[in-house]
């Protein structure tokens, strides 16, 4: 019974070590969504720690509106990009080897067109880099 | 089951768990505390962010050898010779942007479109802020120095790659020279060769000063010690864009010295060797994609 119990629980820890990974890398780039004012998107990125690393996103569209957030494995704020327009980047030391980055919409409303009509303010893809 | 293999699967369990503990643990933290960013973090966020979302967009800019040059490019056209064989000639209002390397040249034209070839005709450039003086760069030592040109407002029509060869010029500036900021937001990295500064009545070598923050009042950060308010006497900053060591190593004969008056500066930034960042294979690999 004890056994059984140990069994289940080391299985519990394992699929939690696994489960952490909606992981990013350093030195890649990926592609993200917003679909609204509002919406955010969140990246954990393993890095070397005792380095220096750049963060960036590029929205696709060039009226969208979205902030960058950097966040270490304290949940405290290491650096933030938050100008008009869809180009943010920010720069910070890795002291840890994981960081929390987030990306928000807040705003932007496409100019009226007929390839624009059925998008909404703040809505877009982007690239995020480090 | 026996006692035995009970505790020996208790033993391995035990371990697991611990492993997977220690798994958790290591992921997120080695260190309980925040810790504070490094001077040079803050540096460089000023720097990357002023360079990619303003400067690009007012000046021209010249990447060559851990430097750089922000100004008005004077060719109305440049001629190439493509690998084909065929001459072309491209309006620079057409061009994107221009990565060299040895004996080519990779085209980024602002239709989209991307070739290769050698560029045949010498780049001129006026540094922002000095109308008066004109830097011409032969082909030769674009190639010589890896130099990337950007024209301006044209960093949207790069793609992920070419904009991230970009950036990690600029991230690398401050890690291997001094970088002037001017208050119409051009950027020139180079050696400054004033060797002294004053401030107020205090005067700093060049080797013990972190950062000038020009205001009124203007700050100075030495590495050492607390910063100090007040007033820069210097009236001129002189940058030596190419010296004679890196006209010997480009087998050029150019030598580029700019001076500046003091009120034009908004920053100085003096060469910071903790800015590195991770070695930048990646660029070179994603540059060798790009080339059919």
């Amino acid at each position: 019974m004890q056994a059984r119990f140990l069994i289940i629980a080391s299985m519990l820890a394992m699929i939690l070590v696994v489960a952490r990974a909606e992981t990013i890398w350093a030195q890649s780039t990926e592609r993200g969504y917003l679909a609204y004012i509002n919406a955010y998107n969140q990246w954990t990125v393993s890095v070397s720690s005792g380095s220096f690393y750049a963060v960036w996103i590029r929205a696709d569209d060039k009226w969208v509106d979205f902030d960058l957030y950097v966040y270490d494995s304290t949940d405290t704020l290491v650096c933030s990009s938050t100008g008009p327009g869809g180009l943010e980047l920010c720069i910070f030391y890795a002291w840890y080897s994981a960081y929390r980055i987030k990306v928000v919409s807040v705003g932007g409303c496409p100019p009226s067109s007929e390839a624009t009509e059925h998008r909404s303010c703040g809505e877009g893809w982007y690239t995020l880099g480090i | 089951m026996t006692a035995m293999k009970v505790k020996k699967m208790r033993i391995i369990i035990m371990l697991a768990i611990t492993v997977a503990l220690i798994g958790v643990g290591s992921s997120g933290t080695g260190l309980s505390q925040p810790q504070p960013q490094p001077p040079a973090a803050a540096s460089l966020n000023f720097l990357v962010s002023l360079f990619m979302k303003q400067t690009v967009e007012k000046f021209d800019s010249v990447f060559f050898q851990g430097r750089v040059i922000t100004g008005a490019i004077k060719n109305t056209e440049l001629t190439f010779l493509l690998e084909d064989g065929q001459s072309a000639v491209y309006k620079t209002s057409e061009i994107a942007a221009l990565g060299f390397e040895l004996d080519r040249v990779y085209i980024v034209l602002q239709s989209g479109k991307r070739l290769i070839g050698r560029l045949l005709a010498a780049l001129e450039i006026v540094p922002a802020g000095l109308g008066d003086q004109r830097i011409t760069f032969p082909p030769v030592a674009l190639e010589r120095a890896f130099a990337i040109v950007l024209l301006k407002g044209q960093l949207q029509h790069l793609n992920t790659a070419e904009f991230q060869e970009v950036l990690n010029r600029v991230l690398n500036l401050l890690a291997r020279h001094d970088v002037l900021v001017l208050k119409n937001d051009g950027v020139l990295a180079g050696i400054v060769t004033n060797q002294v500064f004053q401030i107020n009545d205090l005067f700093f070598n060049k080797q013990d000063i972190a950062e000038i923050t020009c205001g009124p009042p203007d700050q100075l950060r030495p590495w050492v010690g607390p910063v100090v308010v007040g007033s820069i006497q210097s009236n001129l900053v002189t940058l030596d864009v190419i010296d004679a060591q890196m006209s010997l190593a480009l087998f050029i004969n150019l030598r580029v010295n700019l001076a500046f008056p003091m009120p034009m500066m908004a920053r100085i930034l003096f060469l910071d060797r903790t800015a590195t960042f991770l070695p930048s294979e990646r660029w070179i690999s994603r540059r060798a994609e790009l080339i059919p």
